[in-house]
Formats: structure tokens, sequence, C-alpha cells
């Protein structure tokens, strides 16, 4: 089983992080993770960002899962950005998003990746961890609220 | 008795696979359409959208095939006749089968005979 403690690593959940589009969404995401497992942010946006040509990750309700399988990635890893406004995100359901979690994985490790996405769909669907994700008031706040679905 | 269980991945095998059910002297089976959890996760749920390119050279659909036995003898004389068939269950892609116990059931016209 995927576990989010031991792929969101401290520091790297924020709130009111600025983005004015999905663009700077994906930026600000970006940013967030490279810096906290050391990426490289450039190459992690460009994976990204090829991903989501294939269909947009935001799920719906006000959620997005931007992710990448890469080079250059040890381990399978996690940053959650919570914006301070909504964004276009051409979500599933044309809703605006707010919460951005963006995972990077190493291409070996295919079957981790995919475990945690569906794992993480699945803590998303709860309408009551969207709201406390939403009120938590801290990052570390929201990393525990993340923790406690282990 | 038995449930045996055989998803066919590679559904232009359907005939002949059938053909085998009744030499090994199974005489009715139960044949489903039937689709691969990562198939469907890559090509109908967008956020696994990214996954396709694992799929490549998976066929999108399968047939699942039900039949009931009176024991594993039936099965014991299929599984060479469809290893024959579809190239080896044991490589990847082929399908998979198996066997569950029936606790109870009723209505079963015929099954398969005792030849050994």
């Amino acid at each position: 089983m995927a576990s989010y403690r031991n792929v969101l690593r401290d520091g790297l959940a924020a709130v009111g992080i600025a983005a004015k589009d999905k663009a700077g969404a994906l930026e600000a995401a970006a940013g967030l993770l490279a810096a906290g497992a050391g990426l490289d942010k450039g190459r992690l946006l460009v994976a990204v960002a090829a991903r989501e040509k294939l269909s947009s990750t935001g799920i719906g309700e006000g959620v997005a899962i931007p992710h990448a399988l890469m080079e250059g990635v040890a381990a399978t890893t996690m940053a959650v950005a919570r914006l301070a406004e909504p964004v276009d995100f051409d979500a599933e359901d044309g809703g605006p998003v707010d919460l951005v979690f963006m995972i990077a994985g190493p291409r070996s490790d295919t079957g981790g990746h995919l475990k945690l996405l569906s794992k993480l769909a699945r803590t998303l669907h709860d309408p009551e961890f969207r709201k406390a994700a939403r009120e938590a008031p801290d990052g570390p706040a929201l990393a525990r609220l993340i923790y406690d679905r282990d | 008795m038995k449930l045996l269980v055989f998803v066919l991945n590679k559904e232009e095998f359907l005939e002949e696979v059938l053909e085998a059910y009744v030499e090994a002297g199974i005489p009715g089976a139960t044949i489903l359409d039937s689709e691969g959890l990562g198939y469907f996760l890559a090509y109908e749920v967008p956020l696994f959208a990214g996954f396709k390119e694992f799929m490549k050279g998976n066929k999108p659909y399968n047939k699942t095939i039900l039949s009931v036995v009176k024991d594993e003898k039936a099965v014991g004389r299929l599984v060479p006749i469809l290893d024959e068939v579809v190239g080896g269950l044991q490589n990847p892609g082929t399908g998979v089968i198996f066997t569950l116990p029936i606790e109870w059931g009723y209505g079963f016209a015929r099954l398969d005979d005792d030849e050994e």
C-alpha cells in the first residue's frame, strides 16, 4: 500500500499559494515539489505539462492531481499546494481548482505511482476531507490531515 | 463441484477455446464480455490517462468463461489443450484460469463426463 508518510515529506504541503491560472498553479506546485525533493523544476514542469496535454488531471470538486513519471527522481514524491484563489484547470466538472496534489515518480516505479494516484483519488472523493483541507490553518496542519488518511 | 473461471485475453481464440472445452468433456459454459482493470482505468478514467503507454499491446476487451465441473479431472484435461490453443497461459496477456469450490447448486442439466 502506498503510504502518505513516505511520499509527502516535511515542508511539502503549503497553503495560501498565489497563482493566476493553471500554468501558474502548476509552476507553484512544481516549485514546491522540486525544492523539497531536490528535483529539476524545469524538467518537472515539462513532464507534468506533457501529461496535462493528454487530459486534465482536475478530477472535480476543486481538486487536481498533476503527475508525471520521469527520469532523475529517486522515489515517488508528492507536494500539496492549496491556492489562495481557485483557478480554472480544465477540470472534469468545469469548476475551478484550489487543491493541487503534485506527484513525481521514477519510471521504474509505475506500480507505486498508480497505487498512490488511486489512494489519493479515493481520499479526495471524501467531501469531509476536502472541507478540512480547505480549512487547515497552515501547511503542517494540511500534511497531518493527509497523514491521518494512511 | 467446482466453478471453473477462464479469462481469455485473446478473444480471437474463443472458438478454439470452446472446442477445447468440449474436447475435454465440459459440455456447458457461460461466456461473458469483460474488460481488464488496467485498460479501463487508462482509457475511461482521465486521471489515469498517462498510463495508456503501458497498455500498448493489451487488448481492450476479453471474454470470461464460466463453467461448472464435477471435479478437477476435467480441468486437468482442459488446461494442456488451452495451453496449446492460446500459446501458453504462463505468457502474459494470454489469460488466467482458476477454480472455486461450489457449496451448493441446482439445475445443472449435464456436467463434465467421467472419462480419464
